[in-house]
This record gives C-alpha cells, sequence and structure tokens, in this order.
C-alpha cells in the first residue's frame, strides 16, 4: 500500500525526477504523479461520493487511473497525501493586468496603476486556491492526512519580470499571493509544506542552480528543486509524526492518572 | 375644430396608453440626439442606471469604464466591490446634491468634515460605503483607493461625450456642518449615527434643480461637448424619514426628480429625458412590472424598458461582448509546460 502519494500539477512532475536522487525511508512506498494542469484545477474538477472522491474532467481521470490503477481515490485507504496545487502562482502574477494595476502600497507614484486593494486581492486569491482547498478538505475530511506543497518562486528569465516597474509589482504579486494562499489553506485546516527560504535568490526569484535546463520553460524547478522540496516534506512529516506521538503518549498518561473506573480497559489492573 | 382635433393619437390618453397596453408604446420617445457609435458613454445615478449602464455595454455603445474591476477578480465578487456597476467606482448616487458633490470633490473643490468612518480598525467611506464589503484595511489604502478614485471621476467627466444620469431620491442625510450628503443616513450600511451632526433633508424642485445647474456648469467649463440623457428612476423610496406615508413620499420625490428632468430638458438643447420612469410605472401595467416586493423593477421590466430605448438609439452593427471573468489564459509556455510534460508522464 502506498504510504505517501503526491498528485497535483506539473509541478509534481520536477518532485518525481526529485525522488529519483534521494531515499527517503518515511515517506516510502511513494507514489509521485501529474494528473491535470494547473487550468484543470481553478475549476470544478472532482465529486464526493459516498466518500468516494471522483474526478469530473475525463482527462484527469484518464490520469489519475494510470497512475493508480483505478479512476478514483478512496480518501480512507490513503495515509499521507501531498498535493502540488493552490500554491503555484505563475497564471496570477503574469497577467497582463498587472501592467495597469498594482496592489495599494505600490500603484501610485510614477507607476500611476489603478490600486486593488488588499480585500479585492483577497477575493481573487480565493477564486484561485476555492476547488484545491475542496479537494483537500474532502481528502482530510475522509481520513488522509493532507498537506499541500509549496511551488518555485518566479523565473528572473520570464519576459514578465524584464521592465523594472513590472518586476517590482509582479514580485510582491507573487509574494501576497502566496502568503495568502497559504493562509487560505491554513484557515481550512490544510497544513502547506513551503518553499524553502534557501530555494530563493536575493532579489526574490527561483535560484539560478534550480531553474530546469530548458530555458522555455518559464516556471518550474529543477529535480533539484524537487529535492529541496521532498526535504521539506520529509522534515514536515517527522514533526508531524512526533506531535502525533506526543499527543497519544499525554493521552495515554491522562488515562493512567485518572480513577480506576474511568480508564479504558487495556489500562485497568488485574484482579 | 379645435386644437385637439389635429393631434396624433399619443396626445390622448385612450389612445396613447389605455389602448397600447402595458408592453408597447408608440411614439413615446423622441430623441434630441442620437447616441452615435462613436459616443463615449458614462453612467451614474441610483439603483436603476445600473440596467442602462449595463445594456448599454452590452449592446456594443461605447460604455466607459474609468475604474475598472482587477480582471482576475470573479465577475461575480464585482458589484460586491463596487465594479462594473457604474462607469466609475462611486456607487449609488441618489441625489442631484450627491453628484454635486462628487464633482466638486474630484476636483479639489470641497473637502468634506467627516472624511472617513473607521471601526474596529477597518475604514469605511462615508460617501461610497458600499463598494468595499469590510472598509478598507487602513487609512493608507483608503487614501490610495480614493485618490485613484477621484483620479478616475476626473476623466470621467472630462472625457465622457453622452451623461447617463438617473435621478433617484429627494430625500438625503447630511452633514449638518458642511452640508455633505450621505448616500445613506450614517450608521445604515457603517458609520455611526450623531443626531448633533447629522440631518435629514428632503430637497425641494428649486434646490435640486439649482444643484443640477451648477453641475452641468461645472463639467461645461471642462468639458463643453458632453451632452446629458437623464431618466428618472421608477423604484420607490424603501423607506421615508420625511414623516409622510411612504407612498406619498415617493410620490413626491418621483414628481419633483421629475419635473427637473423635464424642466432641464425644456430648457437646454443639450439634454434628453428618456421616460424609463412612465414606461414602468404606467396604471396600464398594474405593477407587472416590479418584483413581487413592489419595490424593484424585474428583468421584464427592464427588459421593456430597454427595448424602447435601444427602438430609438439602435445599437451599433457589431455588438462588443461584455467582458466576462477571464480565467487565467494559457499561454504557448503553459502548452508546453502542462501538456507537454504530462504527456512525459502518461
Amino acid at each position: 500500500m502506498t504510504r505517501t502519494l503526491i498528485i497535483g500539477d506539473s509541478h509534481a512532475i520536477v518532485l518525481k525526477a526529485g525522488s529519483a536522487w534521494l531515499s527517503m525511508p518515511r515517506l516510502e512506498p511513494l507514489l509521485i504523479g501529474a494528473v491535470a494542469t494547473a487550468n484543470d484545477l481553478m475549476k470544478p474538477f472532482f465529486e464526493a461520493r459516498d466518500g468516494v472522491i471522483e474526478f469530473t474532467d475525463a482527462e484527469v481521470r484518464r490520469r489519475v487511473e494510470a497512475l493508480m490503477g483505478t479512476p478514483s481515490l478512496d480518501p480512507r485507504e490513503l495515509e499521507w497525501v501531498g498535493l502540488s496545487m493552490g500554491m503555484h502562482d505563475t497564471f496570477f502574477h503574469r497577467d497582463e493586468m498587472w501592467t495597469r494595476m498594482a496592489p495599494v502600497a505600490l500603484a501610485g507614484g510614477d507607476r500611476r496603476r489603478l490600486p486593488v486593494s488588499q480585500a479585492a486581492f483577497a477575493a481573487m486569491v480565493e477564486a484561485f486556491v476555492e476547488w484545491p482547498i475542496r479537494f483537500a478538505r474532502t481528502l482530510a475530511d475522509g481520513g488522509a492526512k493532507v498537506f499541500v506543497i509549496g511551488a518555485p518562486p518566479p523565473h528572473r528569465t520570464h519576459p514578465g519580470m524584464q521592465d523594472p516597474d513590472d518586476r517590482v509589482v509582479r514580485l510582491a504579486v507573487s509574494e501576497k499571493y502566496r502568503t495568502l494562499a497559504a493562509r487560505a489553506f491554513s484557515a481550512a485546516g490544510i497544513s502547506v509544506v513551503q518553499t524553502p527560504a534557501t530555494a530563493y535568490d536575493p532579489d526574490g526569484f527561483l535560484r539560478s542552480d534550480l531553474m530546469p535546463a530548458r530555458t522555455e520553460d518559464l516556471h518550474h524547478g529543477n529535480a533539484k528543486f524537487g529535492v529541496y522540496m521532498l526535504r521539506e516534506i520529509d522534515r514536515f512529516m517527522l514533526i508531524q509524526e512526533r506531535v502525533e506521538a506526543s499527543r497519544r503518549e499525554q493521552a495515554r498518561l491522562r488515562a493512567a492518572a485518572a480513577p480506576e473506573e474511568d480508564r479504558p480497559e487495556a489500562l485497568r489492573s488485574v484482579s | 375644430m379645435n386644437p385637439y382635433s389635429r393631434m396624433p393619437s399619443r396626445a390622448f390618453w385612450r389612445s396613447g396608453v389605455a389602448a397600447a397596453g402595458p408592453l408597447e408604446f408608440a411614439e413615446l420617445y423622441e430623441p434630441r440626439f442620437p447616441l452615435g457609435a462613436e459616443d463615449r458613454i458614462s453612467t451614474a445615478g441610483s439603483c436603476f442606471a445600473q440596467h442602462i449602464g449595463r445594456r448599454l455595454a452590452s449592446a456594443g455603445f461605447k460604455y466607459q469604464d474609468f475604474e475598472p474591476g482587477p480582471p482576475l477578480l470573479p465577475r461575480e465578487a464585482w458589484q460586491r466591490f463596487g465594479y462594473g456597476i457604474y462607469s466609475a467606482r462611486y456607487g449609488n448616487i441618489y441625489t442631484a446634491r450627491q453628484l454635486l458633490q462628487t464633482f466638486e470633490r474630484a476636483f479639489g473643490e470641497r473637502e468634506p468634515c467627516e472624511a472617513a468612518w473607521i471601526s474596529d480598525k477597518r475604514v469605511h467611506d462615508p460617501f461610497r460605503p458600499s463598494i468595499e464589503p469590510e472598509g478598507f484595511a487602513d487609512l493608507d489604502e483608503f487614501r490610495a483607493m480614493q485618490d485613484a478614485h477621484f483620479s478616475a471621476v476626473r476623466r470621467l467627466f472630462e472625457e465622457t461625450d453622452i451623461f447617463v444620469f438617473t435621478f433617484g431620491l429627494t430625500e438625503a442625510w447630511r452633514d449638518r456642518r458642511d452640508g455633505s450628503v450621505f448616500p445613506v443616513c450614517p450608521g445604515t450600511v457603517a458609520g455611526t449615527f450623531d443626531d448633533c451632526i447629522h440631518e435629514f433633508h428632503n430637497f425641494a424642485f428649486a434646490e435640486v434643480y439649482e444643484d443640477m445647474r451648477t453641475f452641468m456648469a461645472k463639467v461645461r467649463a471642462i468639458n463643453p461637448r458632453m451632452r446629458y440623457l437623464f431618466t428618472v428612476s421608477p423604484v420607490p423610496l424603501t423607506a421615508t424619514a420625511s414623516g409622510q406615508h411612504v407612498l406619498s413620499a415617493t410620490t413626491y420625490s418621483k414628481s419633483v426628480l421629475r419635473a427637473v428632468a423635464g424642466q432641464l430638458a425644456a430648457e437646454d438643447d443639450d439634454v434628453d429625458y428618456f421616460p424609463s420612469y412612465e414606461i414602468v410605472t404606467t396604471p396600464t401595467s398594474r405593477g407587472l412590472h416590479y418584483r413581487a416586493n413592489m419595490r424593484e423593477v424585474a428583468p421584464a421590466g427592464v427588459d421593456l424598458v430597454m427595448k424602447h430605448f435601444f427602438d430609438m438609439h439602435p445599437p451599433p452593427p457589431v455588438a462588443a461582448p461584455a467582458a466576462p471573468w477571464r480565467r487565467p489564459v494559457r499561454h504557448p509556455e503553459d502548452v508546453w509546460c502542462d501538456e507537454a510534460k504530462l504527456e512525459l508522464m502518461s
């Protein structure tokens, strides 16, 4: 049985490539697959029927079946599920609107862009993460331990980052998106494994040694970036296991200290 | 023979209205000037004006939006944030005084005593209390958004060819200290009502007329080519603070507004009046054009109004579709990253 399932958009491919580079017993058996495009995940793509997740998008369903051997997901049969979705913001920060608009703090002065209020910005982010959050929540409600995986920061080489003013706005938009998306997942009770600060260069872009070899790829990381993220996932799971073990131990001690008649049967003294 | 014997059927109630039924009025409206495909049209006013702007835009007229919503904001959220409702994000402008005040504030001619309402660390605009549902994050955001708004309003009045304004109310709440009027009573949507500061005022014909004349003179000074298309909202008052029955108060309010619109149209060649009020409220409709609450205009009522409008102002040949919320478009780079990469995995 798979212990850790990692699925999501094309950034999952990088994680799969990274997994070939290192051994992580805690995650094993590990299954990683890209089952959708980022676009697929921004609209309704699944339904829960009797606790089982059925994918409504035919292409997603086909890819899930190719990966898992079954076209649906039953959260009760899953232990850890990592989702590569929702934290990827290239679609957001590269949009043409940011040449005319900007978050309030960056809109004034010489930039002369229409300001976007914090509340409107948050509403935009919420629209982007709505379906990933629903998906994560459905898995978690079914009993799986779910976390969302951070995506690489913007590429310095992206055409949208070449104009100095656009660069300032888009980098700020990207950072703000990640913060708000992570907050939205957390508010829904879903943990986020953030992209480590070491993956960023001093200007806030993806470090050059973590960029893919193909220059036409303008938003993924490379296998080394995958390794970075898998290590973060490993660390996250270790902490979660320790927290869980600690909780179990505290519950055991509380039960042992309770009056004899209130203890669970296993902890009662045998007369 | 007498003067009535040569008059057309539209001059007589029986043939012009009673026999016509509630759905078709022949020769009800004769435009004073055409709406051309190249005329830049802007809208403002009370709730009913929202329908007019929306329909003009979807019919392909050159409808202006000087403060457009962020394209990545879902369309269903636009209204909540006051985007896409009128040609700038000023919310409902119910009274003539509020229209004049909007112009004066945008051009730096007026600074109200009550500039912001602060509660629970959120900031509301007393003059646009509904445009940010939870209020602005702080005073800096409030000021930045207000500056951008006034800049949009200035452009609107400088660059508009035809300004469509729907008169809504004569009743208003105002600041005793400087006479600034609020779109809604302080303490209802936001803010706190203070009897010592806020007072009720029901504008009379002369005041509404004078405010409109002043407004038009100010606009003419910066944009002499702007023409006006006035309508009166057929939406009755939700409530009155006048002490009268709300039915009487509504009749007073609409009568004054209709009379002012008529007077302005009679005096000024650059003013036209479109009788949407009459189409919806005619006795022959027996309330047919209202929703069940007998206040809001039903979609079919709006359709009827706009049918009469477009009969006389035919839309340009090629209608430009209204901009929907744009899900992020697929870039060429995505074709490689999402599709090609996924194919590698299959």
